[in-house]
């Protein structure tokens, strides 16, 4: 299933997406009461989940909205919880980044994850802009990646159960400023700005893929390639990951956990990376499908 | 006036603690289920207001219930700032003015908190799993409604709802093995906060906090806030330029010199008794096990 925010006569709902991707279901129409995507899956349990789909694979659904005319949204819009990241998970991105900063390429190895965690006020989505703001933000890198939506609370978990506690995987594009990223030390702030995190366009059920599924990434900039590569190449894998964030440390459902983006083609030439408004970013990961973003300048606060 | 959160049948319902009684914040009009709501949406009148209305307020003998932390659970996590304290006011006051030329910046990291403890609690030594634990006492600021932008630090003020004590428990060996402090501040237990949140009114502005930490009641850490390069003012107005900052956000001001690392002392041990606090906010005591 595609599970997806969308927002109706000013207010938000969740939905699930046709088969041909035309039409949104209200979850609504099905008994299910919650309001938002958080509350869906705090409250999803094995027994409505298998009703929810089985509700619409009879067809049952009356209610149906055409989906170019819903407004897009974050799956999760209002993210109560972590968006944790996880650097240099691509050995080609992790080099990339060594030779900009003119750090030994032996920095790109990592013995352990290094993980930290972006600040999300208002999750953006598909469609929405992604600030450049002059004399602040100027200096625009992006990322796809694949992002993992935990299931319930999850903790003290081995790697072969991490499948066990993935609700499902979603896009998300990792912007970065990286003057900002670079003066301020930890990774955070030049991450953080509103608009920085793009998720979307929906979240796809664990049950449509394997237990340890791989993913193409791919990231064009006005539909030329400039990131691709397979989450088979990740230094350290999705059910690693998700089994030691859970060490001693709760998950709580509706955690979002983004993966690393690969390495950039045009590396070492900073220059043609520049990104200006007007740009419009894409990324695809196979089996979800596209998140878009138009890079659109925004005055200085 | 001093906020906090207790529990009553299996509830925790917000509540203002005066002396020995608590107040239960619904009867002055306020119908918020959580105290992180309250906050959330404050102008900072409500202090006087509720002041105001205390004469004929009802109160429940705080002896009879239990405090809960004021906010068990955030909706965020905290923003925590970094490497802040300097061993002295002068050398503060230096590095303040290479912040004004624009050479030196503050830090900021997110500090896990979805699990929020507080006085009486329990840390976990995680034996095996880690070494280096160790206790940073830090003044963090509970910001009140959403932040859209500040012009100046001046203009921050006035967001700020009030002031906790937190215990921003580390373990160095973690932070060194995955080079950033998410794992190493963010396990289970590892936030211990002061029951009150007091509000910011009763401090003057620019106060000189005085903070320490206690180990098995031998004093640890000793600072004051005028050690601080950053205040939570200039915080505040920084950070709103990148984005806003959501309505009862903590931001944590960094943590004095003289932790258990700092003196070269023994890490904690199963069975240490860690006490953070600061003089007029409140403090928080944890037992490691």
């Amino acid at each position: 299933m595609k599970l997806l925010t969308y927002q109706k006569d000013g207010s938000q709902a969740v939905g699930v997406l046709s088969s041909d991707g035309a039409s949104v279901y209200p979850l609504s129409q099905f008994g299910i009461s919650a309001s938002s995507m958080q509350e869906l899956i705090d409250g999803m349990t094995d027994d409505s989940f298998s009703a929810l789909k089985r509700a619409l694979s009879q067809g049952r659904a009356e209610i149906a909205y055409p989906y170019d005319e819903l407004g897009k949204c974050a799956p999760i819009p209002l993210a109560h919880r972590d968006m944790i990241c996880i650097g240099f998970n691509f050995r080609g991105h992790a080099e990339e980044i060594a030779r900009l900063r003119g750090d030994p390429i032996a920095s790109a190895n990592v013995s352990k994850p290094i993980y930290f965690c972006k600040r999300i006020a208002h999750a953006t989505g598909d469609q929405a802009p992604i600030p450049y703001i002059p004399g602040y933000a100027e200096n625009l890198d992006v990322g796809v990646e694949v992002c993992v939506i935990i299931k319930d609370d999850t903790l003290n978990i081995p790697p072969e159960a991490a499948a066990d506690h993935i609700f499902g995987y979603t896009i998300t594009n990792d912007v970065c400023d990286t003057r900002i990223n670079r003066i301020y030390t930890q990774p955070f702030l030049g991450k953080s700005l509103d608009g920085y995190m793009p998720v979307g366009p929906w979240i796809v059920t664990a049950d449509e893929f394997d237990r340890d599924p791989l993913f193409d990434l791919k990231l064009t900039v006005n539909r030329k390639c400039r990131q691709a590569g397979n989450t088979a190449d990740l230094v350290f894998s999705i059910p690693y990951i998700v089994s030691e964030l859970s060490q001693n440390m709760t998950l709580k459902a509706g955690t979002m956990i983004a993966t690393g983006s690969p390495a950039n083609f045009d590396a070492g030439d900073p220059e043609k990376l520049l990104l200006l408004p007007g740009d419009l970013i894409r990324c695809e990961v196979s089996g979800i499908g596209a998140l878009v973003n138009i890079v659109e300048e925004r005055c200085a606060q | 006036m001093k906020y906090v959160s207790y529990e009553l049948d299996g509830l925790v319902h917000p509540a203002v603690l005066v002396s020995q009684t608590i107040y239960p914040l619904a009867q002055f009009g306020y119908g918020h289920s959580t105290l992180e709501a309250f906050i959330a949406d404050s102008d900072g009148s409500e202090h006087a207001r509720i002041r105001r209305l205390l004469p004929g307020a009802a109160g429940i003998d705080a002896a009879s219930v239990r405090l809960a932390a004021p906010i068990p659970e955030p909706l965020q996590q905290a923003i925590i700032m970094e490497n802040n304290y300097c061993q002295s006011a002068e050398e503060a006051a230096l590095k303040r003015q290479a912040a004004a030329q624009g050479k030196l910046l503050p830090t900021y990291y997110y500090k896990k908190a979805t699990c929020v403890t507080t006085d009486g609690g329990i840390i976990p030594r995680y034996e095996g799993f880690l070494e280096q634990l160790d206790v940073q006492a830090e003044l963090c600021a509970v910001l009140g409604r959403a932040v859209t932008h500040c012009e100046t630090p001046a203009d921050a003020r006035r967001h700020l709802f009030g002031y906790a004590v937190i215990n921003n428990v580390i373990a160095h060996d973690l932070t060194l093995r995955h080079r950033r402090p998410y794992i190493s501040t963010g396990l289970d237990g590892f936030f211990p906060m002061s029951p009150c949140i007091v509000s910011a009114d009763e401090f003057p502005e620019g106060h000189r906090f005085h903070i320490r930490s206690y180990v098995n009641g031998a004093l640890c850490q000793e600072g004051t806030t005028d050690q601080r390069v950053f205040s939570e003012d200039y915080a505040i107005a920084d950070l709103s330029r990148a984005g806003v900052l959501l309505g009862a956000t903590l931001l944590s001001t960094g943590t004095p010199v003289g932790s258990l690392r700092d003196k070269g002392l023994p890490f904690l041990k199963s069975g240490d008794v860690v006490r953070c606090e600061i003089d007029g906010v409140g403090s928080v005591t944890s037992t490691i096990r």
